[in-house]
């Protein structure tokens, strides 16, 4: 078993990319390696990776710590490893594309580092902070919802009530129908009943 | 007599109740076996137990896991077989 250092060539054991290879760039943990193909030369995109998910072979490069892809493909071709591998060197315009990115997006992953000490310590404020403005708020909102409850109310009991009157107008009106229905009922069936007699004949 | 289309024993006969409370046999395709890993024999996961007819409708990432001997092989049988041909690489 070889070490994992800067420049030593794995392969890849799991997930989408198993049994492709990939260069080491640098070690971010004691679980993780920044590491790439480079994407163009064996199809490993450069990523954080797991070291379970790593097989190193005995084959290393000579590149520095997080070096461009452009430089990876050229250590690559400079030992053979490209025909031990049967690996396909990618085309000149491919590269020429490379090499463009290279220049624009330099590095990767570094700021997250800087950033996650500077979270919690936000996060901590913002806790302490709330429960105030909340206890402060909620003193508030009772006065504000006092006047503001006040104002709805009235309206909503306006609407109400009004209902109210309806249902409580409509309930004598509805025993009145009812009267009228069993006038209307017989005058009604004698028709039906007629009709179908007149069906039956 | 039901249909001689049905009475063949190929179909599994499957008993439902309707809401009219009666006991109705139903007649349907078997389902294949669960999809094993050809060397350790576990159970696979992420392959669908389908008809083949029902398998082609899926699209093809969900028939299967997207890596080198996906639907064949476990994923740590299949570590173990890309370090011993890495082995076998090294030597040449």
């Amino acid at each position: 078993m070889a070490a994992l250092e800067v420049g030593r060539v794995c392969m890849k054991v799991a997930g989408r990319e198993a049994g492709k290879y990939c260069v080491v760039l640098k070690k971010l943990d004691n679980t993780f390696f920044l590491v790439t193909g480079p994407k163009q030369l064996t199809g490993v995109k450069r990523r954080r990776c797991n070291v379970e998910h790593l097989e190193p072979t005995s084959y290393s490069l000579k590149i520095d710590t997080e070096a461009p892809d452009e430089l990876v493909i050229k250590a690559y071709d400079a030992i053979g490893l490209t025909k031990k591998l049967s690996l396909r060197l990618p085309s000149p315009e491919v590269m020429k594309e490379v090499e463009k990115k290279v220049k624009e997006i330099p590095k990767v992953e570094k700021p997250k580092e800087e950033k996650k000490p500077e979270k919690p310590k936000k996060e901590e404020k913002k806790p302490e902070k709330k429960p105030e403005e909340k206890v402060e708020k909620k003193e508030e909102k009772p006065k504000e919802k006092k006047g503001i409850t006040l104002k709805f109310k009235i309206p909503t009991f306006g609407r109400k009530k009004p209902k109210e009157e309806k249902k409580a107008e409509k309930k004598p009106e509805k025993p009145k129908k009812e009267e009228k229905k069993p006038e209307k009922n017989p005058v009604k069936k004698p028709e039906k009943a007629a009709k179908k007699a007149k069906k039956k004949k | 007599m039901v249909r001689p289309k049905l009475r063949s024993r190929s179909l599994r006969r499957k008993k439902v109740r309707t809401p009219g409370n009666k006991l109705i046999v139903r007649y349907e395709d078997r389902k294949p076996k669960i999809t094993k890993c050809a060397i350790c024999k576990k159970p696979l996961q992420g392959v669908p137990r389908l008809n083949p007819t029902d398998l082609r409708k899926l699209a093809k990432t969900k028939r299967r896991p997207e890596r080198p001997y996906g639907g064949n092989l476990c994923s740590s049988c299949m570590r173990d077989l890309l370090r011993k041909n890495l082995i076998k690489i090294e030597k040449i």
